[in-house]
């Protein structure tokens, strides 16, 4: 298997997850219409979402877009 | 495991399956005939219907495997069996184009045995060997995809 491919969009939103009252991953994913799996792959940095998606997820965590995601530039 | 690797893996083990059988029907033959004149019409159409059945039963076992494992939690997960997201399509449309590339590229051997007037029997294994690959490409890059990241 080849080693995981990661994204350079950070996130914090394991984190503001847990700030927002313990929202696990399955509330997360209901609140914006995705997947379980696709909240784990953006967590690790597996995938970074689409801006409409990740409006969405900054929205759901009641944070703006910023506190939520940001770009590795290094 | 997310219910559309699911299908991914069911893809690719069904494609397997009727990929063995179809090359078991022709390799059988040989000590009968030569392998210009062996019967591939009955195996292709097996091998056709195989694998419609083996793709709604692979998706009917999934479906069934999650509602046991959603009963067994106790959790909901059945209810989201059908949600698909962005991350899907972009995983799928990467399978789409890896199945593309093999068809386009082996499509040209095949071409090439048409061209040269060899045997039927050749154009059709060659025929089928190119979409065997190609949706062995297809669902391997999706199950890749889902595994490592889109």
């Amino acid at each position: 298997m080849t080693p995981a491919t990661k994204t350079r969009v950070r996130n914090r939103i394991r984190e503001l997850r847990f700030a927002a009252g313990e929202m696990t991953q399955a509330d997360l994913a209901d609140a914006i219409g995705m997947t379980r799996q696709t909240i784990i792959a953006i967590e690790k940095g597996r995938y970074a979402p689409t801006l409409e998606a990740a409006f969405k997820i900054a929205r759901a965590l009641d944070q703006p877009l910023e506190e939520v995601f940001q770009f590795d530039q290094s | 495991m997310s219910h559309q690797e699911r299908f991914a893996w069911v893809h690719a083990v069904s494609t397997l399956l009727v990929a063995a059988y179809f090359a078991n029907a022709i390799v059988s033959q040989r000590s009968t005939t030569t392998l210009a004149n062996v019967d591939f019409q009955i195996p292709t159409v097996i091998a056709v219907i195989a694998m419609i059945i083996l793709m709604v039963a692979g998706s009917i076992g999934v479906a069934i495997t999650t509602a046991i494992q959603s009963h067994l939690r106790g959790d909901d997960e059945i209810h989201r069996i059908d949600r698909t997201d962005e991350r899907d399509d972009a995983i799928q449309r990467l399978g789409d184009v890896t199945h593309q590339r093999i068809t386009s590229v082996a499509l040209i051997g095949v071409f090439a045995l048409v061209a040269f007037e060899l045997p039927h029997a050749y154009v059709a294994m060659a025929l089928f060997a190119t979409l065997t690959l190609a949706e062995l490409g297809r669902a391997g890059r999706r199950i890749v995809a889902y595994r490592t990241g889109a």
